[in-house]
């Protein structure tokens, strides 16, 4: 059969028409439904049960029908029309979200490199927000005041960080949104974010590694915050057996979030690399590359397999408690090698199960029966029993399971419905696979795998709706892809990461790509959670800092012995004092707050050829320290445009010269 | 009745008489309060207004003899009267309590008399607000950074518009109270011959309206014929 143009237009009309149709029943329909919300409950109740047999609840049903262009409606339609999937968790994917209107979640995604944290909304894939970490940041005003550069100096100084995973408190499984922590690979960091105020209020340096690169709190409550040492070095690292890479070492790092100290270490055999939490408080779990203990290519992938390292958490810390350890650099170091006495005991602090082949990933499935370990080198998943660890006499029967799931497998984040979703970085796909049959199925078999979807390209982490947590959503799925290629218009050679937002929520239909977003390099993980997990402040509470709360008519100047101390606020269009005079080589120190009661009015206060940037956000106070040396006369201004008459908004800084400068005036 | 007016005149002036709702685009889903009082007080969001003033050069009034609650402006426009604003309340409230103490021959009178003084007080208020906000309104400063905001007259009760801010004038606790004391008189005029009690108020009203309304349909048939 012959296909004209002619009857092939004719088809296409068809389908259009039939799609058209499908569109317009689905209107009336929601709009029926919202007529019926007035109406008898028995009304109501029918609507429900018809609109319930298309898998859907109103809601969804409701954002469809308002959704704007017809392709939208169009995607929405397909996963209407479907029906099945977990009608509780079942959502169109619809994912515009029209002006004015807010997205669902928050993600919250590593900036790699550049040392921040982007916040992003889903669906929509808008920047929301960026969270300045490891960095100086000017926008934000990060490392300009005394506050947060005193943070960044005593955290070792350095001037950049490399972020990689963003993990949020938990209370009981599901996170709270008190607190962000993310690791420094560069240098030994761990940052805490404070959620309230989406900003990062305390680095801790960790001794005795060369930098973290895996991080997870010990859930469900998050009692500490653990961080992977990802380089082998000597400990302590001063010089001494620089090449004998046998007595190089990894530990993993226990923090306490609160105090943010550090509290203990474990050493380890190979190197640590991703780490996850089981969900009862009981073990934390670490895959473990380089059992070799190579210091190149070739020997760090000598051999078929490496480990998931299982942290038995409340052993270590008997083991703290009984004085099991050296301390080094003032932190207590637990012996946690295979080889360690602290093993021989009936309940190890450490058990070292074998995996194929440089894993890479690790995660806990929600229910915290798994530990899946993404096998990189090898194309399976490793499917860790955690309850058979302490019931089985060699540590590889407690895998209960290996897909087969491609090539290249990365890390592994789950839907809540018993499925999860592997990346392939080598085959540029997200695999989804059923976790039971996993376990049923033989180890190494393919047919676990429910379906793959190509993604662009080369994925590292993909991260679904609060899969980190006991109650993931089921709806979204992020893949954070390493290349763009061809995917954007061209921007010089260095090009954009690509991170691609997959509906996960419609099984029948399967995962659909829905959104293509360039980011600048490189997130590496998210943390994706439901915008009603979060309650950040708009403004801040003067009860939160320690500087003294600067009101209208409390401007002060003190000066003592080639010290200036000011004290002074700002508001639309003005700061208390109109200028300010100060001897040239005086320690000045200018103490600020933004006195402004409406949300969104930021200030800064900047003083041009001081470098002086002090940002400063609603009820916000802030103090910046610096030596008057160059004199002359200094327009201190706002850097944010908070108003009409903002460029007006600016007072003079006066220095007076020591000398008084020669030669006459030009002009 | 009368007693109970003459209280509720004192207690308004415990609480702002008198508020102004404004909202603007750029006080997303905020609405900023102003709340004046019966003497020179203002409450609510004195800080955000007085700098939103300051643009088009319209301040918070200068009472002239007493010192405010909030900063005077330089150029503020006088309204001295604020500052005797609670001398009109107490002079009522003891207006009513002179009638409440009157002997039962005389109250009668003398309660519908006070009653009209009291609602004619009351208008005249109103109108001398609203004479002194048109002044107000008329008179910015010539000196404010904003340019291009004409005078305007904010209206005693209800809304207006001034550049893109929205303002809403309407009474406050204190005006409701005083609104109440007045209808408690007109209530005591209207009942004072009457032998009911509160309890049998719902019974007695429609027979009250209806001797009225059967007063004004008489009086129409006698004038017809």
């Amino acid at each position: 059969m012959v296909f004209t143009a002619e009857s092939q237009n004719a088809a296409v009309n068809l389908v259009s028409a039939v799609e058209t149709a499908a569109i317009n029943l689905i209107r009336t329909m929601s709009h029926e439904q919202s007529k019926s919300e007035t109406d008898a409950e028995t009304d109501s109740n029918e609507d429900r049960f018809f609109l319930r047999d298309l898998g859907v609840e109103r809601r969804d049903f409701m954002k469809a029908g308002m959704a704007a262009g017809a392709a939208t409606s169009l995607t929405g339609c397909t996963g209407l029309l479907g029906g099945g999937g977990d009608e509780q968790r079942a959502a169109s994917a619809d994912y515009e979200v029209p002006p004015g209107e807010h997205d669902d979640y928050y993600a919250f995604l590593s900036g790699g490199h550049s040392g921040e944290i982007r916040v992003y909304g889903l669906p929509s894939m808008r920047q929301l927000m960026r969270i300045p970490v490891f960095g100086r940041e000017s926008a934000r005003g990060h490392g300009y005041d005394d506050k947060s550069r005193e943070m960044l100096e005593e955290a070792g100084g350095y001037t950049w960080g490399d972020t990689h995973h963003p993990r949020l408190s938990q209370t009981g499984g599901e996170f709270d949104g008190r607190w962000l922590f993310i690791n420094d690979k560069a240098n030994p960091r761990i940052a805490r974010v404070n959620l309230k105020y989406f900003q990062t209020d305390a680095i801790a340096h960790v001794p005795n590694t060369q930098g973290i690169h895996g991080v997870t709190g010990w859930y469900p409550d998050t009692e500490l915050v653990l961080g992977n040492g990802e380089f082998r070095v000597p400990i302590p690292n001063d010089g001494r057996n620089l090449e004998d890479p046998d007595k190089y070492r990894s530990v993993y790092t226990a923090i306490d979030p609160e105090s943010m100290n550090v509290e203990w270490q474990v050493l380890v055999d190979g190197n640590l690399d991703n780490s996850d939490s089981g969900k009862n408080g009981r073990y934390t779990f670490s895959t473990c590359y380089n059992s070799e203990e190579g210091v190149d290519e070739q020997g760090m992938t000598a051999d078929d397999r490496d480990w998931v390292v299982a942290f038995d958490i409340p052993r270590i810390q008997d083991a703290v408690e009984n004085g099991e350890y050296e301390v080094v650099n003032d932190v207590p170091i637990v012996d946690g090698r295979q080889g360690s006495s602290l093993n021989e005991a009936d309940r190890p602090v450490t058990t070292y199960i074998p995996v194929p082949k440089n894993p890479h990933g690790v995660s806990v499935t929600p229910d915290g029966k798994y530990a899946c370990a993404s096998g990189k080198l090898s194309p399976t998943v490793s499917v860790i029993d955690i309850e058979a660890i302490d019931e089985v006499d060699d540590p590889e029967e407690a895998i209960a399971g290996r897909p087969n799931v491609g090539t290249g497998p990365l890390h592994t984040a789950y839907d809540g419905r018993g499925q999860a979703y592997t990346t392939l970085f080598i085959d540029s796909q997200v695999a989804k696979w059923d976790i039971e049959q996993a376990v049923e199925a033989e180890l190494g078999s393919e047919d676990p795998v429910i379906e793959k979807i190509d993604v662009h390209y080369s994925p590292g982490h993909c991260q679904a709706a609060q899969s980190y947590s006991t109650d993931p959503t089921g709806d979204w799925l992020l893949a954070l892809n390493k290349f763009s290629q061809d995917r954007f218009l061209p921007t010089g050679p260095y090009h954009p990461e690509n991170d691609q937002l997959i509906y996960i929520g419609d099984d029948e239909e399967g995962m659909q790509l829905v959104k293509d977003t360039p980011s600048y390099a490189e997130p590496h993980d998210a943390t994706i959670a439901h915008r009603d997990r979060l309650d950040p402040a708009d403004i801040w509470d003067p009860d939160d800092y320690e500087l003294d709360y600067i009101d209208s008519g409390e401007s002060n100047i003190e000066r003592d012995d080639g010290r200036v101390y000011i004290e002074t606020y700002a508001i639309r269009n003005q700061y208390g004092l109109s200028d300010i005079t100060v001897q040239e080589g005086d320690e000045v120190t200018l103490h600020v707050t933004n006195i402004e009661t409406a949300k969104d009015i930021s200030h800064s206060v900047v003083i041009p050829e001081y470098d002086i940037n002090l940002s400063l956000a609603p009820q916000e106070t802030r103090k910046v320290t610096f030596t008057a040396d160059n004199p002359g006369v200094f327009w201190m201004y706002c850097g944010y445009f908070c108003s009409a008459l903002h460029l007006e908004m600016r007072s003079r800084l006066l220095v007076e010269p020591e000398d008084e400068p020669e030669g006459p005036d030009p002009f | 009745m009368a007693l109970l007016s003459g209280v509720l005149m004192i207690v308004s002036l415990a609480f702002p008489v008198w508020r102004i709702i404004l909202t603007a685009p750029q006080y997303a889903g905020r609405k900023l309060y102003v709340r004046l009082y019966a003497y020179p007080r203002i409450t609510g969001d004195v800080r955000e207004v007085s700098g939103l003033n300051k643009y088009v050069g319209f301040h918070f009034p200068d009472p002239v003899y007493l010192e405010p609650n909030y900063e005077v402006a330089e150029t503020a426009y006088a309204l001295p009267e604020w500052s005797i604003g609670p001398m009109f309340f107490v002079v009522l409230a003891i207006g009513a309590f002179a009638i409440s103490l009157s002997s039962d021959a005389t109250i009668a009178r003398r309660l519908k008399l006070y009653f009209a003084g009291v609602i004619a007080a009351f208008v005249g208020l109103l109108a001398w607000a609203q004479v002194r906000l048109y002044q107000v309104g008329h008179n910015l400063d010539e000196s404010a950074p904003m340019a291009g905001v004409e005078g305007f007259t904010p209206p005693v009760l209800g809304g207006y518009q001034i550049a893109n801010i929205s303002g809403n004038a309407w009474l406050d606790v204190g005006g409701y109270l005083l609104a109440v004391a007045v209808i408690l008189l007109g209530t005591g005029v209207v009942f004072r011959d009457s032998e009911a009690t509160i309890r049998e108020l719902p019974e007695e009203l429609p027979r009250v309206f209806k001797k009225g309304r059967d007063r004004i349909v008489n009086r129409i048939a006698t004038r017809s014929t």
